[in-house]
């Protein structure tokens, strides 16, 4: 499980640090920084992705385009959760093991969790 | 990627609506990647999350709430829902023998009454998978939430809830207002009330019941994709899409003499509403946890039919 890992923790403390150690103006730069790198320890291959969708979203949300951001975020939503997989699974951990059968929604869209 | 998908969505909507102002790419990627809420929600909205931001304080009393949130989120995880998870696991072995898919091995014999086609598996015993089942996946859930906003309490930031009791709800309605709050909410902003007022500007806002069963179906059929394009999903969706349906078809139907009677309001009533909730929502698990042939042959046992 991602929480209980050390290297979380130590994420968080550095998160707290920086979040309260930068002027109230930069907050977001710390999160936005520690959140990317977050993306990149659990999720790395997905971080360019993730990255590409924010500024897609940021400069067409402000245009008559903006239904196409809502587009592509379902088409990634569509190709991501119902196609590939979803990216979070893995990393979650696994609590029974193979007797779970049936199908288990834990966090719900952590569907592969157990 | 849901929680993700969700959010932006948000964002790009109300932005266009003009709901949300300028704002800069950095607070966007802040907002979008906050990393404790990244795992397993809540679904956050960007205004609410940037005043939050905005009024945090570095404060010992958010630390310790939010360390006790997540030791609350740890315990809820770990000594409730994984041992719930061991009952759940005979769900698995049970429609595997009942479908005849394998011989079970000794070991896991003796987790079922029979394997022998299910014909020993009683009623009783189904129903004690489906309650731990119903059980698992609120203490499971819930205890990724209770870490999420504990983390985020931590920082400072205070991030929605998103259980609130669900299972005694007295009604499915009020349960939707109390499971899963987040995606409830995002996908009545989004998807439900859009859907209704867009009926509503039609012919068919002389049919109301009908604008109601559709907009819910809709919705829910989405939230059942939303957890996986299967059948099982769906079908769960449409479940609930149908309960709610109903609800509102006999509450409108209702007397105001009845509604406000002392017996509609009484603790009695409200118990038996909240006994007969939490067990539809728990045969809609049925649905849920397995594919529907399997389902189907549990709901078989659990109504004496098996």
């Amino acid at each position: 499980m991602i929480f209980t890992e050390v290297r979380f923790a130590l994420l968080v403390a550095a998160c707290w640090v920086s979040f309260f150690g930068v002027a109230r103006r930069y907050r977001g730069h710390a999160l936005a920084f520690w959140s990317a790198l977050f993306y990149g320890l659990y999720a790395g291959p997905y971080l360019p992705l993730v990255a590409a969708l924010v500024l897609g979203v940021h400069l067409l949300s402000r245009s008559r385009f903006a239904w196409m951001a809502v587009a592509g975020l379902a088409a990634c939503l569509a190709y991501f959760k119902w196609g590939v997989g979803d990216f979070a699974g893995p990393a979650m951990g696994t609590a029974v093991g193979p007797l779970a059968a049936p199908l288990v929604p834990l966090g719900l869209s952590l569907r592969h969790v157990l | 990627m849901s929680f993700l998908a969700f959010e932006l969505m948000h964002f790009a909507i109300d932005r266009r609506r003009g709901r949300i102002g300028e704002t800069s790419l950095v607070d966007l990627a802040a907002y979008a990647l906050f990393f404790p809420c990244r795992v397993a929600g809540p679904i956050r909205r960007f205004p609410d999350f940037m005043a939050a931001v905005a009024r945090a304080e570095a404060s010992l009393d958010d630390v310790y709430a939010g360390v006790g949130r997540i030791l609350i989120g740890l315990v809820k995880k770990v000594v409730v829902a994984d041992v719930l998870a061991l009952t759940v696991a005979e769900a698995g072995l049970l429609v595997t023998a009942m479908a005849g898919a394998r011989t079970l091995t000794a070991e896991e014999a003796l987790l079922v009454p029979s394997n022998e086609a299910g014909s020993a598996a009683t009623a009783l015993h189904v129903w004690k998978i489906v309650l731990a089942y119903s059980l698992q996946i609120f203490f499971d859930f819930s205890a990724y939430s209770d870490i999420a906003i504990g983390v985020s309490r931590v920082l400072g930031v205070r991030v929605p809830e998103n259980f609130r009791w669900p299972y005694l709800s007295p009604n499915i309605r009020e349960f939707w207002n109390r499971w899963h709050v987040t995606l409830s909410a995002w996908v009545r902003d989004y998807v439900f009330l859009p859907a209704g007022h867009a009926a509503f500007r039609t012919r068919l806002r002389r049919a109301p019941l009908f604008v109601a069963a559709a907009s819910y179906l809709g919705s829910f059929l989405i939230i059942g994709a939303w957890h996986g394009l299967a059948a099982n999903y769906l079908l769960w969706g449409a479940y609930h899409g149908a309960l709610l349906t109903g609800y509102q078809a006999v509450r409108a139907r209702l007397s105001p003499a009845i509604v406000t009677s002392r017996l509609y309001r009484s603790p009695l009533a409200t118990a038996a509403g909240t006994a007969i909730t939490f067990t539809l929502v728990s045969i809609g698990w049925v649905l849920f946890m397995t594919n529907p042939s399997d389902a189907w042959r549990l709901l078989r046992i659990m109504f004496g039919a098996g």
